[in-house]
């Protein structure tokens, strides 16, 4: 396990710990190695000797495209790491998320070594939010807020491009890039040909479960927050989907019945949820969060490429699914879309413990469900592995729900 | 049909009962606080009006009345476009319950009650509404903004989470100016220059009022008890700011008249306490109370239905409309120092002050369940009172009465070791000066 470059072995240990459990879910493709190697050195952690001010990203609410068109190559903080969470329990309260929690102990860690110089974005989207962007800009880190109005009306929007402008502004100081609407669109269109990559890829794995789980589907996801070329993803992914089109079908693995995860993000390595769901046999057939929504919806025909880029911007504002808006149709209708395309026996609804937000949805998702006719079970859960038993009892009974329901619908045919 | 009909009426009928029990039970302990001002009397009427008696807020039968929450609502656009606002965080106990059922558990009680109030419809002052007003401040109030949206109509006004540049200010002075057309839709009243310079001037003089009051209370050896200035501070929210502004004169008068007196209403020797953190709403009056009953002597409050609500004056330096809806927009921001802004030293210099002004002895920090923002700025607090050797106690609440007695035991043990600090303090000076 040692390895001479690791800036942060429990966090290492952590993510390799969960790495190593995700690989038997993968398929044995040398295709995957690519990304799995991603995630892998995205957790052994920076370099953060040099010169060169490194920027950071909290969440993944941001448009990738402004850090891409300064020809700098982000770090997408986005939580998921217990070790990291445990780090920050001191400086927030009690009942703060996980996800804010290990988000702000992966910045503040001393083994990390943020300095002065860096950049941290904070887009603002919950009181969380607000509140770690201060606890940086305390902790004397150089901390840029991007304000994401909760509206989505024209004034709004306008608003919005205005914010992100103004980043784009500083983000071309800091790396001394003249971010051009040229940049920002090549940037555009590279992101959206990986986006439309990432949607053929979920296809897919519709239509081969035998092939690509859930976990793996999950992972590839996530791997797009780890690489440091998104060209170079892309190009891998395509390779990856080029392989799963001559695969056969496979062997179906889920005994209990297909499931949709929705509801809190699911950001590795804290993938305590999907590997239950794995073990006691159900096929995830598909997550989702936010940051999952966001890929999926995002992917935009290649003509409207051609628009300038604060159309599109603005355009994405209003198509946004982030559960941070006080209404929000998008989140439930691309939950809706999903669970139509996916043909599920059942969802689980994860929620993090502080994320008020999803909790907020879930009675409006509940009457969906109903109407649908589909089972869910509501999760709470947290970092740490001390529910794991709770959850797994929890989730056997879910599967013992779903199975009666098949069995009666089988009756019924 | 009828079934359901009567089995809704009963419930609704339990619930007016049972709300109405505990915002009278409340109201008579405030009551019967010793020495209570006779001017008080009309606030505590018109708590009682609304929390007991459910009627609606005073206002002509043609006017509207505009449902507000937060404080970075301008009263002063609702009332320049011929409306009546009315504050709509709600403390009811009853109500959190009810609202308990639709809103997550974890929602902050204010907002469950908020919603509570609205599913089981017995406020007269949120119903008649014609619009509710609500700035996105925090998560929860996000949140409740799109479900009240789908049964009344609903102004969503986004406050800025910075509050340093002029943009900032900028962006909120158009949310103003779309909440004043919004307003003149609701109401059909024009919002003009003179009726806006009107409103201006009229919670101008509230304000004025309102802070020779304040001189009253940083009084030392007390005049007044906390609690009973809390409830006042809490009438504003259903009183129009005329109506308010005068009786609080009429107050002021009675109290200058009991300072001459030097008619105190307890020792010199009582422990002087601050309380801030989240909002402390009528009925939900039970920490202040259990401060003065544990012989504390509440003489400072910082939070949003007290003090802070109408400390800062609109400052017009332009008297065009633009000018002052510009004054407005400074006025509701920049001076505001609740948690939701992702800086706000202010509230420390803030409390900083009251402390050296209304000589406290300890602060007492609120925090509802679920209140996230008030809980990340306590260990700032903490850190920042210990410097000054000030103990600080966190106190967790809930809308029930379940953790009286905990919240009891603790609040009267925080109150003990001040006497003690102020013991040693005064002994060690008694023994300097021989």
């Amino acid at each position: 396990m040692q390895k001479p470059n690791v800036k942060n072995m429990h966090l290492y240990v952590e993510a390799k710990g969960a790495l190593t459990t995700a690989e038997q879910y993968l398929p044995a493709f040398p295709e995957i190695q690519y990304f799995v190697q991603c995630i892998e050195k995205y957790f052994e952690g920076w370099d953060m000797e040099g010169s060169e001010p490194k920027i950071f990203v909290i969440g993944s609410s941001l448009p990738e495209e402004i850090i891409h068109a300064c020809k700098k190559n982000a770090c997408w903080v986005l939580g998921g790491s217990s070790h990291m969470a445990s780090l920050a329990d001191y400086a927030v309260p009690r009942d703060t998320d996980p996800v804010s929690k290990s988000s702000l102990g992966y910045l503040l860690g001393e083994d990390r070594k943020v300095q002065t110089r860096d950049f941290i974005i904070v887009p603002l989207v919950s009181d969380s939010s607000r509140k770690v962007a201060y606890i940086l800009e305390s902790a004397g880190k150089q901390v840029f807020t991007v304000d994401i109005p909760p509206s989505k009306d024209d004034g709004a929007a306008l608003e919005y491009c205005r914010q992100i402008y103004r980043c784009i502004h500083r983000l071309g100081w800091i790396t001394r890039q003249a971010v051009t609407e040229g940049r920002l669109k090549k940037a555009h269109r590279d992101i959206s040909g990986a986006y439309r990559q990432l949607v053929y890829f979920d296809m897919l794995a519709d239509e081969k479960p035998g092939v690509v789980s859930g976990i793996c589907r999950m992972l590839i996801f996530f791997s797009y927050y780890c690489t440091d070329s998104v060209e170079e993803w892309a190009k891998r992914l395509s390779m990856l989907n080029g392989r799963i089109k001559k695969e056969q079908k496979g062997e179906f693995m889920g005994s209990k019945g297909s499931i949709l995860i929705a509801g809190s993000p699911v950001y590795f390595p804290n993938y305590k949820i999907p590997f239950l769901a794995q073990e006691i046999g159900f096929h995830i057939a598909g997550c989702a969060d936010y940051t999952n929504l966001k890929a999926l919806l995002k992917s935009v025909p290649q003509e409207s490429e051609s628009l300038p880029f604060r159309t599109l911007l603005k355009a994405r504002y209003q198509a946004d699914c982030s559960p941070a808006y006080p209404n929000n149709d998008v989140y439930v209708r691309a939950v809706c879309q999903l669970l139509s395309r996916k043909k599920v026996d059942g969802v689980i609804y994860h929620v993090l413990k502080g994320q008020i937000e999803y909790d907020f949805e879930l009675n409006r998702l509940e009457e969906i469900f109903a109407k649908c006719e589909v089972p869910f079970i509501r999760l709470e859960t947290d970092y740490n592995p001390q529910d794991i038993e709770q959850l797994r009892l929890r989730m056997e009974a879910f599967a013992e729900i779903l199975q009666q329901n098949r069995h009666r619908k089988e009756r019924q045919i | 049909m009828t079934a359901g009909y009567n089995e809704d009426t009963r419930r609704k009928e339990l619930f007016e009962k049972k709300s109405a029990r505990v915002a009278a039970s409340y109201l008579r302990r405030i009551k019967e606080l010793p020495d209570m001002p006779k001017e008080m009397e009309p606030f505590l009427d018109v708590l009682e009006n609304v929390h007991v008696h459910f009627s609606d807020v005073e206002h002509e039968t043609q006017q509207k009345t505009v449902g507000t929450f937060c404080i970075m609502v301008p009263n002063e656009l609702i009332y320049a476009a011929g409306g009546v606002p009315v504050r709509l965080c709600s403390g009811s106990y009853t109500a959190y319950a009810v609202g308990d059922e639709t809103v997550p558990r974890d929602a902050c009680p204010l907002v469950k009650a908020v919603m509570g109030m609205g599913d089981i419809r017995m406020s007269k002052a949120f119903e008649n509404c014609s619009l509710l007003a609500v700035p996105i401040t925090c998560d929860c109030k996000k949140k409740i903004a799109g479900m009240l949206k789908r049964v009344k109509p609903t102004v969503m006004l986004h406050v800025p989470p910075m509050k340093g540049t002029d943009a900032d200010m900028e962006q909120y002075l158009q949310e103003l100016y779309r909440l004043v057309s919004v307003l003149e839709k609701t109401t059909g009243n024009r919002v003009t220059e003179q009726t806006l310079a009107e409103s201006i001037n009229q919670i101008g003089y509230a304000q004025y009022e309102m802070s020779r009051f304040l001189k009253y209370r940083r009084c030392d050896p007390a005049l007044l008890h906390g609690t009973q200035v809390m409830a006042v501070m809490n009438s504003y929210a259903y009183m129009p700011v005329w109506k308010w502004a005068a009786q609080m004169g009429r107050l002021n008068a009675e109290m200058e008249k009991r300072l001459s007196e030097r008619k105190f209403i307890g020792r010199d020797n009582q422990p002087r306490i601050l309380i801030t953190g989240s909002p402390v709403t009528f009925p939900n009056i039970k920490v202040p109370l259990l401060i003065e009953e544990m012989g504390g002597r509440l003489v400072a409050d910082e939070t949003c239905l007290g003090e802070r609500a109408l400390y800062d004056p609109v400052t017009v330096v332009d008297n065009s409309f633009d000018g002052m809806m510009r004054a407005l927009a400074g006025r509701y921001t920049r001076p505001c120092d609740c948690p939701v802004f992702v800086d706000n030293k202010q509230r420390l210099y803030r409390i900083r002050q009251m402390i050296k002004a209304h000589k406290v002895d300890g602060v007492v920090y609120h925090v509802l369940r679920g209140c996230l923002v008030y809980d990340y700025e306590y260990k700032i607090m903490e850190e920042e009172l210990g410097a000054m050797d000030i103990p600080v106690i966190r106190v967790e609440s809930d809308y029930n009465e379940e953790d009286v007695e905990q919240l009891r035991i603790r609040i009267e043990a925080f109150i003990e070791l001040i006497k003690l600090k102020n013991y040693a303090k005064q002994k060690k000076e008694g023994d300097r000066h021989g």
